[in-house]
């Protein structure tokens, strides 16, 4: 039956196709990788600021995990905790915005560069509940002082942050960066995740029994 | 010497302390308005609620001031909180609804409420389910200090309020809402600063006449207003500036003003119905755009080490087919007594607003407004924002 052939054939080029456009980290973390030339600045006994905070409505919950820290400048000092925030860079620093005000502010002498990754998960990025008003909002902010009161690398005098990332009522996420001498793109994943390995086991077998089909 | 009384009956020993305590101040200063404070209204869509904060309360570190104290500098024993009714839609000429439309409630006999429990006895209630006869009750001062816990009635023998949603509170038996429902609510908070009001009315508890009857966009407007007590039970007003005002419409067959399901529905049948906010310390509100014809939504708060802000942005999207004109106003209920919206328009007694200047906003069209907060003790900032179209003067 040459007919039926055919239709088996494309019904498992549509089946791999559509499991080609699956989306292979549903539920997983949006991840950022945040590198700022501080060159200019170096040496500066300076300060930086990290805050994840909600909104004003009612917001549906979210986490934040600050990865990767890395510097040729020197972190000086203990960092001041406020709210949800637990961990001390360079390690991992994780944030939730289950309070008004969720920051980190250290003491930090520049050298010329710093990079960092920054990885949002939780209901309100995988599971947004359509009912919450409000989304959330991280910034990241560099100081030329320690008291943290005079922004550097920015173009945001007002406030002084360097970027910013919201995270929409949608799950999506919106960088607005006002730093020059800041990049800010998103991470490539370098393991994949559960879920994207299930998919891909998935096309593996479909893979598998196409080539055997048409053998 | 002045300020001379004659009692024909023995004061009470709290009566003489409140007298002694007034010192120079007297013991009745009503022509001296104490400064109002911060004044909140909560979540005015499913109950309404305000909340008077003491003043030298609200920013730390000043030394916090009770309500008792403050009332008592001012020469009065306590504040509390007066409710009257000031337009019921749904009263007609010859109708047994009560109150009559239009005026507030006309006193008889019983004067003193403040601070003391209230017989269920008195002659209080309107004609309802319970078998009250038609006596218009007195002025409707309400609820009284420590709140209503009637639990001998099947029904609250006070019609126009139900209580309010805090599950935290529920007073089993109170009501027919299963698990009980919480006393009325007129507290003063722990720490003796602030003073608290919270209520969620219902019109169909205002008689037996079935609302299938009340007239399509019935609503009942009242008038509540912060006053001060003085030691023989006399409520003295600070005027429009301590007051606001809000309709209620009821759990409604045949619509109604603002259409919010309430928490507490007396009638599951139908139920729809809310409070909304038509003016705040004298300044009366533009029409409301309800709820279901615009989105508010806002990001989440930065927070600037430089300006020491948070900064977000706020969003309004009309989600009907009609446009709306404007300007647009939003005011944001709820504010905590420690924040700030730095940015507002204008802060109406503690509740402040933004205008968007827009000429008007098509229907799937949205405006956006940054916001900016000073939160000094880092509280959180839930605010309930309600959209109102055109000018406030």
């Amino acid at each position: 039956m040459p007919g039926a052939s055919t239709n088996m054939r494309r019904s498992f080029s549509v089946l791999i196709v559509f499991l080609c456009f699956a989306p292979i980290a549903l539920g997983g973390p949006i991840t950022y990788h945040a590198t700022v030339n501080t060159s200019s600045i170096s040496g500066t006994a300076g300060s930086l600021d990290y805050n994840f905070n909600p909104g004003p409505f009612i917001t549906q919950a979210a986490t934040l995990q600050i990865v990767g820290f890395s510097s040729n400048g020197t972190l000086v000092g203990s960092p001041v905790l406020t709210g949800d925030v637990s961990g001390t860079l360079p390690a991992t620093v994780t944030f939730d915005n289950g309070t008004a005000f969720n920051d980190y502010f250290g003491a930090f002498t520049f050298g010329t560069v710093l990079s960092f990754d920054l990885s949002f998960s939780g209901p309100g990025l995988a599971a947004p509940d359509g009912t919450s008003a409000s989304g959330s909002a991280f910034a990241f902010s560099m100081f030329s002082d320690a008291a943290g009161t005079i922004p550097v690398l920015t173009s945001d005098t007002t406030n002084g942050f360097a970027f910013t990332v919201n995270v929409n009522l949608d799950g999506t996420t919106t960088v607005t960066n006002s730093s020059a001498q800041t990049a800010v793109a998103p991470a490539t994943s370098g393991t994949p995740e559960p879920a994207s390995l299930v998919l891909m086991g998935i096309g593996v077998v479909v893979g598998v029994l196409r080539f055997r089909y048409l053998q | 010497m002045d300020e001379i009384d004659v009692f024909n009956r023995a004061l009470s020993l709290a009566e003489i302390q409140s007298i002694f305590n007034a010192g120079t101040a007297g013991k009745f200063k009503g022509q001296v308005h104490p400064e109002f404070g911060v004044y909140n209204i909560a979540d005015p869509q499913s109950y309404v609620g305000a909340t008077f904060v003491a003043p030298n309360s609200a920013v730390p570190p000043q030394p916090a001031t009770t309500v008792i104290e403050y009332a008592r500098a001012c020469g009065f024993d306590h504040f509390n909180w007066q409710n009257q009714i000031t337009h019921n839609s749904a009263a007609r000429a010859g109708s047994d609804v009560e109150p009559r439309n239009p005026g507030p409630l006309i006193a008889s006999g019983n004067v003193a409420y403040f601070g003391i429990p209230v017989s269920p006895q008195d002659n209080h209630c309107i004609s309802d389910w319970i078998g009250c006869s038609l006596i218009a009750p007195p002025t409707f001062f309400d609820p009284p200090q420590g709140s209503y816990t009637y639990l001998q009635f099947l029904w609250n023998p006070y019609p126009y309020y139900i209580p309010s949603a805090l599950p935290n509170l529920l007073v089993p038996g109170a009501c027919l809402v299963p698990g009980g429902c919480p006393p009325l609510r007129n507290v003063i908070s722990l720490d003796g600063t602030t003073l608290s009001f919270a209520d969620a009315p219902n019109l169909s508890h205002l008689s037996g006449e079935t609302p299938s009857t009340f007239p399509s966009g019935a609503f009942i407007a009242f008038a509540t207003a912060l006053v001060g007590v003085d030691s023989l039970g006399n409520a003295h007003s600070f005027g429009a500036a301590a007051s606001f005002t809000w309709n209620s419409t009821f759990n409604g067959r045949a619509g109604g003003v603002h259409q919010t399901a309430l928490a507490h529905l007396t009638d599951p049948g139908s139920g729809t119905g809310g409070v909304t906010i038509t003016g705040i310390g004298g300044v009366a509100l533009p029409p409301v755009v309800p709820i279901d014809q615009v989105a508010t939504t806002a990001s989440g708060l930065v927070y600037s080490r430089v300006s020491q802000t948070f900064n977000g942005t706020v969003t309004i999207r009309n989600t009907s087919s009609r446009g709306i004109s404007g300007p647009l106003q939003i005011l944001f209920f709820g504010m905590p007594a420690t924040a700030t919206l730095m940015n507002a328009t204008r802060n109406i007694t503690g509740t402040p607003y933004l205008t968007v200047p827009v000429a008007s906003l098509a229907p799937g069209q949205s405006t956006t407004v940054t916001v900016q907060f000073k939160n000094p003790s880092n509280v959180a900032i839930t605010l309930n924002p309600v959209v109102y179209a055109g000018s406030i003067n």
